[in-house]
């Protein structure tokens, strides 16, 4: 994914704001064009389309997703993702797990549940609201919002495994 | 030739036709739109296979295959059969009588499959269908299909839900349409959940009430055919009664509105909670959607209707038949591949994540649900131990945290990575699922560029040996087939020229007379012995001709002469 720049790629400006509107428009337009379904040529074209139409549908969802749109954000304006967590928010994540562990009902997971939600809903728009000289904070707070979505998709899943 | 769409459903087939820019369905069961997709394989001759209602027609069910779907996919066997065989069989059946109804033959067809089939149950069926001599063209979800049908019925803009509730599975799926194009926001389903279960629910009450002990199989499956009734006639608001004999006594059964509405009330909420997560994942709420389609068989019943509408508190589409509008979906679909018609074009996405089992059991996710597709995804593993030359590699689908509770869909082994220290050889792995939703594999070495051929083992379904045995066998078959359709034409031929040639043999010569009179001693011998090949009666028949011509004008002038032709008076 390095290198590439997919806000240019939809010709959107290089922001984590998005316009949603504009991107699926603008998407469509190129599946329109791309698809294997819809390119008129033999099948040597067709399958490279089918490989072009895949790059088009991880970029798509690469946007979609406030979280992976965040990272990418960052490595398009030369900025490397975080591995490990700053120690500031180490402590959150840790009382975090402690306090879920804590928990026995089913409903009281899924309150711990909806609000982690909202916490990420949170920081989210907090990200939108950051300026451009804040990148380092944004990158902070993108990397929590990384682990703390593995966090939530892991209890998500224990509690479904369990049904 | 003609391009169709199939809806290979768990109770009943579907085949679809364009015509003059409308979808069609064929009737090929005794005219009816449906073909049951039920398989009879004959009591003495396993080869005397019935499909549709003449099987349902025939009284031993204990040799009867019902609701094979749900079992595409595994290794299971009925009556020494694979589900691939047993649907080809159904396939087979409804492409020659639409063939024959259709006046040309079937080249391809686009064939549906539950939006969350996994790859081994799309496999499985695509298998099927080369069985049945049906080349795919593409594989489409039943909920998309049905949107496709709606979307050009209704040439409207919005974002719409997709109620699939059939025989046997239920699917939900929410799609954009924007100016022709269908975009999968999300989707979601049971493969084990379907109007087959409320028909038990029936049936289980029905015997608890009458008190009647165990039954065998077949004829708990004739008990079910009788409930299937009783549900349908009580949609209509009437409580219904009926005899069902079981085991030479007659018990009779019962079914009210009512009661048929509290049986099926815990299924209906089963779907209630899928579409819900669906909406979750496509974040939406109910109330931004523009109405939601009623598609699959179930949804022909008052009571799914109702509570949907009460529910979703939304519009609900119920214009075109649910059991026809899937087929429709098909058919525009695959006239819209042949003719690469740019107006129609449809995103679907990966039903069921797909992962890899990791070393403690887990799932290492690598292409999540809902992801459009064609995608690849690629991931890079490395060596855990020194000198370590292969890594050997689980492929499952599914949403759960636990590799053994997910479907497993294939092993392979990566072999022929340099000996290096463990942690150093980085191994690119690729995957790519297509617009059919069927994935492939292939890896890489990155340090020295060696290509893998990874040879995908499924881990259910039929083995690549046990299939092309089986293209082998239905090829021949179908080779066997032609020499006896050949061998009928060619004695009707030969009979029509045998009587016409011993009219006249009499006024041949000699010693011509002889020869074909031999000639003709033969062909009426190899006709009725079935034995002869249908190219030796051909050439026979060529041979008596070429003698026999050479006397004809002579033999039609002498006998113009003899008998002159009489004009009849021409009635007006």
């Amino acid at each position: 994914m390095s290198g590439k720049n997919f806000f240019q790629f939809f010709g959107l400006p290089i922001s984590y704001s998005l316009d949603e509107a504009a991107l699926v428009r603008v998407y469509l337009e190129r599946q329109r064009e791309f698809h294997p379904d819809s390119v008129v040529a033999d099948n040597c074209i067709n399958s490279c389309a089918g490989t072009s139409v895949a790059e088009l549908n991880t970029a798509y969802q690469v946007l979609m997703n406030p979280i992976d749109r965040a990272e990418h954000y960052l490595n398009v304006l030369g900025m490397q993702t975080l591995d490990q967590l700053p120690s500031d928010f180490a402590e959150e994540m840790f009382s975090m797990r402690q306090k879920f562990d804590s928990l026995q009902t089913e409903s009281e997971k899924k309150e711990f549940c909806a609000s982690l939600n909202q916490r990420m809903a949170d920081i989210i728009s907090l990200l939108h609201g950051l300026k451009e000289d804040e990148l380092e904070k944004f990158g902070r707070y993108a990397c929590l919002l990384r682990f703390m979505n593995s966090f939530l998709e892991k209890v998500e899943l224990n509690a479904y495994s369990r049904n | 030739m003609l391009t169709v769409g199939i809806d290979l459903g768990t109770t009943a087939t579907v085949i679809a036709v364009m015509r003059d820019g409308v979808p069609q369905t064929v009737p090929v069961d005794n005219g009816r739109k449906t073909t049951p997709s039920v398989v009879n394989y004959g009591e003495n001759d396993a080869d005397d296979v019935a499909v549709g209602r003449k099987a349902l027609s025939k009284t031993d069910y204990a040799h009867t295959v019902f609701s094979i779907k749900r079992n595409m996919g595994s290794r299971d066997k009925f009556f020494g059969k694979f589900p691939e065989e047993i649907s080809a069989e159904i396939l087979s059946y409804v492409k020659e009588v639409a063939e024959q109804k259709l006046g040309d033959s079937i080249e391809a067809a686009v064939i549906t499959v539950p939006a969350h089939f996994s790859d081994v149950q799309r496999t499985a069926t695509k298998r099927a269908a080369s069985l049945a001599g049906i080349k795919v063209l593409r594989l489409i979800n039943e909920p998309t299909a049905a949107a496709i049908a709606f979307g050009l019925a209704e040439k409207t803009n919005g974002v719409y839900a997709v109620y699939d509730f059939g025989g046997g599975t239920f699917d939900f799926s929410i799609l954009r349409l924007v100016d022709g194009i269908f975009q999968v926001l999300a989707t979601g389903g049971d493969n084990y959940l379907g109007g087959d279960d409320i028909d038990k629910a029936i049936l289980e009450y029905n015997i608890n009430q009458c008190c009647i002990g165990k039954i065998t199989e077949s004829e708990r499956l004739r008990a079910k055919l009788v409930v299937k009734s009783m549900k349908e006639q009580c949609n209509f608001g009437e409580s219904v009664e009926k005899d069902c004999v079981l085991d030479g006594k007659t018990y009779l059964f019962r079914l009210s509105p009512t009661l048929l509405k509290e049986l099926s009330a815990k299924y209906i909420e089963r779907t209630f909670e899928i579409a819900a997560q669906v909406f979750s994942d496509a974040k939406l709420s109910y109330s931004q959607i523009d109405g939601i389609l009623m598609v699959g068989g179930m949804t022909k019943m008052q009571v799914v209707k109702d509570t949907t509408r009460e529910h979703f508190k939304t519009r609900i589409f119920d214009n075109i038949d649910p059991e026809e509008v899937v087929a429709f979906g098909a058919a525009i679909q695959a006239d819209s591949i042949v003719n690469k018609n740019r107006n129609t074009l449809l995103i679907d996405v990966v039903p069921l994540t797909l992962g890899i089992e990791t070393f403690g059991g887990g799932v290492d996710r690598i292409i999540y649900r809902n992801t459009p597709i064609p995608t690849v995804q690629t991931r890079e593993y490395t060596t855990y131990s020194d000198n370590q030359t292969g890594i050997k590699f689980h492929v499952v689908q599914g949403e759960r945290a636990l590799a053994k509770d997910c479907r497993s869909i294939a092993n392979f082994e990566l072999k022929g990575i340099p000996p290096a220290v463990r942690g150093t050889p980085k191994v690119e792995v690729r995957f790519a699922i297509d617009v059919n939703g069927l994935l492939s594999v292939s890896a890489c070495e990155k340090n020295t560029g060696i290509e893998q051929n990874i040879v995908v083992e499924p881990t259910s379904g039929l083995t690549e040996d046990e299939m092309i045995s089986m293209l082998e066998s239905a090829l021949k078959n179908a080779a066997q087939d032609k020499e006896k359709s050949a061998y009928i034409s060619a004695k009707m031929a030969a009979e029509r020229q045998i009587s016409f040639w011993e009219s006249i043999i009499d006024e041949i010569p000699e010693p011509e007379r002889n020869e074909v009179g031999k000639e003709i001693e033969w062909l009426k011998e190899s006709i009725s012995d079935d034995k002869t090949e249908s190219k030796d009666i051909l050439s026979t028949i060529n041979k008596i001709d070429d003698i026999v011509g050479r006397f004809l004008d002579d033999i039609i002038s002498e006998r113009l002469s003899k008998n002159p032709i009489k004009i009849s008076e021409v009635k007006k």
